[in-house]
């Protein structure tokens, strides 16, 4: 007896205990095991028991018909099918043969997303949604998308990933981090890691491999990464960073900084920064409401200004928070806000000017970001990784994913977003 | 105490005898003693006598439940402890013995050539023992899992019969599930 000559039944128990790649090396290796491998007996395994729901729910008019559940496994592998109304999309992953699912952009929680002075929602011929969310300007980031867990395959470790490209107009991402988190319903606490955005292409002109770019740029100094200045006291040092950052133009620093003093931004920066830590410094700063020249260029700023600037007026004294109270916090408080600064503050602002700043050690707050740079997809698409979890069950509720910058507030422009996906973690 | 003995007889005409609440671990068995249809000796036409003494083993190791150890870890038995009003920590621990215990003696009841697997599972099979169908199965599934196609065959002792012209598109095929794997 050989294995070949078992019931079909106990063929399909035995190769559903594999992989859908396994079953397809089996089936190179002989003409027996290959029919037996290609029955449509053991690919009716691999496919989601609720595959007729899923298929039911297709947008799509145009499903072809398959001959056989192998076939239909490896269409769904490589043609994500669109769903729910087109908000999602659904598909498999070859190897495992778990679930994958895409989170259309207009189907994610964004921030101001309906102010088209903010963002925009064009139509692209390469996603697969039929709109997708463009980021004019904004300083107030934060987009998430949720999904139910009980739709995901169990027993799986599932990655997200932020799927977006780049335009030409893109800046405020490489040198602030932002924060990208994952969290189930079920947890406490997100699981965050701070990153800046970079593509490859970038990584080569700029030279510079990873965090300290500006450094380099400029004067070349220790590199440490500025980001969440508010952590530390002592303003100097993240002023002088953020300094550094403008002054050493070329890296990161989107054109128009060189093009203004620079300052401004800095110095607002720096000011929420230290806000955060002492409560006086939050309100002038929030005060003064000139809009950050680069912004303004881009989109018609002045109204958004003036609106929010009222609105920080009102957010006062809260320190830390200011980050998050809400989407008020993109006002660019600079300019006037540096004089009235404390002394110091406003000194180093000063110095700052002067390009090189000896680099501070970073701020020390939280770990250094990682500069991650954006991966490439088969679709057209570049994609970053934004955390994992483990699906047990499907018990937990709902998987709550986000990208966020609310604590610098810097403007930050020029990514579409084609939303959020969800894949198995290798293979299991 | 002893239970009601119920007599087997294989294909090749030899008589086991076995203890009725071990017997029911069988579905097969169980539904012939639960129908009455008991009438002294239970033929097994499709089980043979080199067979029928390993699965009668597997039946007395796991009396009337049904699982295996990996159904065991997962609560397929737990009934008791749901109905314990609080949480026992000692039956836990012991319960975690007793897994263990099993795990290790299926290891060593499972040490056997690829002949005794498949017969056994078709002894499994059609005796609907679903303990012994999963742990015959996964065996045979382990055989395969993660292999080359070289390596299946050496494992399954097979040569491939494709001709030169298959064999070339089979090779594309392999190639092309091994980017697929490389891409993750």
């Amino acid at each position: 007896m050989e294995l070949y000559g078992l019931p079909e039944d106990c063929i399909a128990e035995i190769l559903s205990g594999t992989s859908p790649q396994d079953v397809c090396r089996l089936s190179v290796v002989s003409t027996i095991f290959r029919s037996v491998a290609d029955s449509d007996s053991v690919w009716e395994k691999f496919l989601p028991s609720n595959i007729e729901l899923i298929l039911s729910s297709s947008v799509s008019s145009f499903l072809p018909n398959f001959s056989s559940k192998k076939e239909q496994f490896l269409h769904l592998c490589d043609n994500p099918l669109l769903i729910d109304d087109g908000t999602m999309t659904f598909a498999l992953e070859k190897c495992s043969g778990k679930k994958c699912y895409m989170i259309g952009a207009k189907e994610l929680s964004i921030t101001w997303g309906d102010n088209p002075n903010y963002w925009s929602w064009p139509s692209l011929p390469e996603s697969r949604f039929s709109e997708v969310a463009e980021l004019l300007s904004v300083c107030w980031l934060d987009l998430c998308g949720r999904i139910e867990t009980r739709l995901l395959s169990p027993d799986t470790t599932y990655v997200a990933y932020l799927v977006l490209k780049l335009t030409t107009n893109v800046s405020g991402f490489d040198y602030y981090p932002v924060e990208l988190s994952v969290k189930l319903a079920s947890e406490s606490h997100a699981k965050v890691t701070s990153v800046c955005l970079t593509t490859p292409e970038e990584t080569e002109v700029e030279g510079f491999g990873e965090l300290p770019e500006e450094t380099d740029a400029d004067s070349g100094s220790e590199g440490e990464v500025p980001e969440e200045t508010e952590a530390d006291p002592g303003s100097e040092r993240e002023v002088r960073e953020e300094t550094d950052a403008d002054s050493g133009s070329e890296g990161e620093v989107p054109e128009e900084t060189e093009a203004d003093p620079g300052s401004e931004r800095e110095v607002r920066e720096e000011i929420e920064a230290d806000s955060g830590l002492e409560g006086e410094i939050s309100k002038e700063t929030e005060a003064e409401g000139e809009v950050p020249e680069e912004t303004g260029a881009d989109s018609g700023p002045e109204e958004e200004v003036s609106e929010e600037t009222e609105a920080d007026l009102r957010l006062e004294g809260e320190v830390t928070e200011e980050a998050d109270s809400g989407p008020e916090g993109e006002v660019p408080e600079e300019t006037e806000t540096d004089s009235q600064l404390e002394g110091e503050i406003t000194e180093d602002t000063e110095s700052d000017f002067g390009p090189e700043g000896e680099v501070p050690e970073e701020t020390g707050a939280d770990s250094v970001p990682e500069r991650k740079v954006l991966k490439e997809r088969g679709d057209g698409w570049m994609e970053i990784r934004m955390g994992e979890f483990f699906n047990e069950r499907g018990e937990d509720g709902e998987v709550e994913m986000s990208l966020r910058e609310i604590k610098i507030l810097w403007w930050k422009s020029g990514i579409i977003i084609e939303g959020i996906e969800l894949r198995p973690k290798d293979n299991q | 105490m002893s239970s009601t003995k119920i007599f087997l007889k294989s294909s090749d005409d030899k008589t086991f005898e076995i203890d009725e609440t071990a017997a029911r671990a069988s579905e097969t068995l169980k539904n012939i003693i639960d129908g009455g249809c008991l009438d002294g000796v239970i033929p097994l036409p499709n089980v043979s006598s080199n067979i029928l003494p390993k699965v009668i083993e597997y039946c007395k190791k796991h009396g009337g439940d049904n699982g295996s150890s990996k159904k065991i870890a997962n609560g397929g038995v737990d009934k008791d402890k749901e109905i314990l009003p609080d949480y026992d920590e000692e039956e836990d621990k012991r319960e975690k013995v007793r897994v263990d215990e099993l795990k290790k003696w299926e290891e060593e009841y499972m040490d056997f050539d690829q002949q005794v697997l498949y017969d056994l599972m078709l002894a499994a099979n059609y005796l609907h023992i679903k303990g012994l169908l999963d742990l015959t199965v996964e065996k045979a599934a382990s055989m395969i899992r993660g292999r080359t196609p070289d390596q299946i065959r050496e494992n399954f002792n097979i040569n491939s019969d494709f001709t030169p012209e298959e064999e070339e598109e089979m090779i594309l095929i392999e190639d092309e599930w091994d980017d697929e794997w490389a891409f993750d």
